[in-house]
């Protein structure tokens, strides 16, 4: 049977302890952060999903003259809820400047009031801006 | 002495290098594999969704919808509602707008087909009124050409019309269409000015529902007019008022 010197055993040991340290450590390391970096990637994508598929419209416009509200509905045809800021900008006359929000679901619509005293011919850009940085614009005169 | 040593050392590089081999392909395979299937994961779900909204926003710029509304008696209150879909879809029809009323609803409309029915309970703010349908993909289509008034408790559509509609390519067209009956002096011609490409879509107001009214169509060939409907050369309309709706509609291939 071959002899082995006690030094030759030991310093075997710690370079393999050290080579398992230093590997579990980068193993956990490489563990960790590819998991963040899958996980960041995903939701990156899917945000950019829900932004790109996001879809709503103006769906209808009128004028409460009997309440002096202006009423915007909107119709979220898209796949997600969606949460949107309405502004009103009515030429030369900005009653309300402040937007209102609003949040839909997915194929459903919803409205909001504006206050406002308008007349016959008086023209309203509205503006629906959602969270997601999609923007749908349209004009509205009061008939 | 120096053999041993020698041997000594190959034989614990050899052990490290087995350790960080099996360390790395531990770590291949429990971290960047996995990784990368999770990203190209996420890539698909991002591709997927991309072109099912696109197929859906192709679907949407597909549909087209012809709205009438009439009144069903002057003074009933109630309002018939006629929806052609002359896309090559169908349409599901969620809400309609009368004035600033909703009402909601499903219908579905198929291709070339004509769904018709009553609203009741209709707002009686006297005035123009204004007929909107909102479909399921986001579409909005206004009411067709005629007008519809409430005033003094009843309503009225005022315009009696036959739209004459040509699928078309390219073609230049001339439209004639006269009043069959002696006591009814109607003649109206009316020609595109130019070569069109996009399908033509003509409204012609008549006096009265009362009388059969002549639609003849030709396309110029060269310097050529040519009719082109097929059989007798012309189509005859008559109004079935209040039971259709005051626009009648004739549709014309006009070829390639």
């Amino acid at each position: 049977m071959k002899r082995r010197a006690s030094s030759e055993v030991i310093s075997a040991v710690i370079l393999s302890g050290v080579v398992l340290a230093i590997g579990g450590f980068l193993w956990s390391y490489s563990l960790g952060a590819t998991s963040v970096i899958a996980s960041d990637y995903v939701n990156d994508t899917l945000t950019i999903v829900d932004e790109v598929t996001e879809r709503f419209i103006i769906e209808k416009t009128f004028y409460d003259s009997t309440n002096s509200k202006l009423v915007v509905w909107v119709y979220n045809y898209g796949n997600q809820k969606t949460t949107l800021d309405i502004y009103i900008d009515i030429i030369d006359f900005t009653p309300d400047p402040s937007p209102k929000n609003i949040v839909i679901q997915a194929k459903e619509h919803g409205n909001v009031k504006f206050d406002a005293n308008l007349v016959e011919g008086d023209q309203i850009i509205i503006r629906v801006f959602s969270r997601r940085q999609n923007v749908v614009q349209n004009i509205y005169t009061i008939p | 002495m120096y053999k041993i040593f020698t041997r000594s050392h190959k034989k614990n590089r050899g052990m490290a290098s087995i350790l960080g081999t099996i360390i790395f392909i531990g770590i291949l395979f429990s971290a960047i594999i996995p990784m990368t299937l999770v990203m190209k994961q996420a890539d698909n779900v991002y591709t997927i969704n991309i072109h099912e909204r696109e197929a859906a926003d192709e679907d949407r710029a597909d549909e087209a919808l012809l709205v009438y509304a009439w009144p069903n008696e002057p003074d009933n209150g109630l309002l018939n509602i006629n929806l052609r879909n002359t896309g090559i879809i169908e349409v599901e029809v969620i809400r309609i707008w009368v004035k600033d009323k909703p009402y909601n609803m499903s219908r579905t409309v198929n291709p070339s087909k004509t769904d018709q029915f009553t609203l009741s309970d209709l707002p009686t703010t006297p005035g123009e009124y204004e007929v909107r349908v909102l479909t399921s993909r986001g579409n909005v289509f206004q009411q067709s050409d005629n007008s519809l008034y409430y005033t003094n408790g009843v309503w009225s559509t005022p315009d009696f019309g036959i739209t004459v509609y040509i699928t078309n390519n390219q073609g230049r067209y001339q439209i004639q269409v006269d009043c069959l009956e002696e006591s009814c002096p109607y003649y109206q011609e009316w020609e595109t000015g130019f070569t069109e490409h996009i399908d033509v879509i003509k409204t012609f107001y008549v006096d009265s529902y009362l009388h059969t009214y002549r639609v003849k169509v030709y396309k110029r060939f060269g310097s050529v007019w040519t009719n082109i409907i097929e059989g007798d050369g012309y189509i005859d309309v008559t109004f079935n008022w209040p039971i259709d709706p005051p626009l009648e509609y004739v549709y014309v291939n006009g070829g390639t």
